[in-house]
């Protein structure tokens, strides 16, 4: 076979995999980067890197897991240059904007305030999935926090990184890592019970 | 006898160290190990405080949603798809790029 028809069975495949995989690749891209655009970039840097690197797939794991494991590099690739650009700012390591959820004064300082008490939340994890504007909570909470917090918290939660890992990542120290685990749980927590658990009380 | 361990409860919580500085350990608790000092710091203070059993209880929750939504992925059960637009540029990008 020549180089010529090689190319061409390639470019067939390439092209077939958006058919095939495309929405799936997508589907795991936005649930890490939250934006549309750039999650479509992704799969299209991992198309072009597995249609060139097409001789290295070995059949031991299916397409979409190998297309998938591309995905990922690109992905924390990713990351890790937004991160380099971006010297980390003091809002995110910095606590104080959650002071409000805890009492100020009184013998009581210090603990939940009477707004942001946690309550308990009667439902089921894999049911509340199932809901359309639950999902769309979830990614709306996760984008209000900044953005290298969100990414620390999904390499966490999603990908299951341990904390050297993410640190190396993202190019933060492990104390930052920790104050950014605690910060984007308050608020999510938070978000997630004003937008849907309070409504379903009221 | 309850209304006892009521008070005893409530004074404990007066007493002992507040939410806002034990809760980075109900965070710290899903990602390490917690040292001695620090579990019992956590059990003292969920003894006296029920927001933060619903506080940990939440936490808990929250990771099986994502959990569960790693679960859906793996299985094929996608909600966000490519428009046919955004398909049919990749596949032009594709096929430019390789010629």
């Amino acid at each position: 076979m020549d180089t010529q028809t090689v190319e061409q069975v390639n470019e067939f495949e390439a092209t077939v995999w958006v058919d095939a995989h495309g929405d799936f690749l997508y589907s795991f891209a936005f649930s890490r980067v939250r934006d549309q655009w750039l999650a479509e970039d992704l799969v299209q840097d991992t198309l072009l890197a597995a249609m060139q690197a097409k001789n290295a797939f070995a059949e031991k794991s299916s397409e979409r897991t190998w297309l998938c494991g591309i995905l990922k590099h690109k992905i924390i690739d990713h990351f890790r240059k937004s991160s380099r650009e971006v010297e980390l700012t003091d809002e995110e390591a910095d606590m104080s904007s959650y002071d409000y959820l805890f009492r100020e004064e009184g013998v009581w300082k210090g603990h939940w305030s009477a707004e942001a008490r946690p309550a308990v939340w009667e439902d089921n994890p894999e049911k509340v999935l199932e809901h359309t504007e639950f999902r769309g909570i979830l990614t709306h909470c996760l984008g209000e926090l900044p953005e290298r917090v969100a990414n620390c918290f999904t390499l966490r939660e999603m990908d299951g990184f341990d904390s050297l890992e993410i640190c190396k990542i993202l190019g933060i120290s492990s104390n930052n890592f920790w104050v950014m685990m605690h910060r984007a749980r308050l608020h999510l927590r938070r978000c997630i019970d004003f937008n849907w658990f309070r409504k379903e009380r009221d | 006898m309850a209304n006892i361990r009521a008070k005893l409860k409530n004074w404990l919580a007066m007493k002992t160290e507040d939410c806002k500085n034990v809760s980075p350990l109900f965070s710290h608790a899903l990602d390490r190990k917690l040292s001695l000092i620090e579990k019992l710091r956590v059990r003292l203070h969920l003894y006296t405080c029920g927001a933060c059993l619903n506080y940990v209880s939440n936490l808990k929750f929250m990771h099986e949603v994502f959990r569960a939504q790693e679960e859906n992925l793996e299985n094929e059960k996608i909600h966000a798809s490519l428009s046919p637009e955004s398909k049919e540029r990749i596949k032009e990008k594709l096929r430019t790029q390789n010629s």
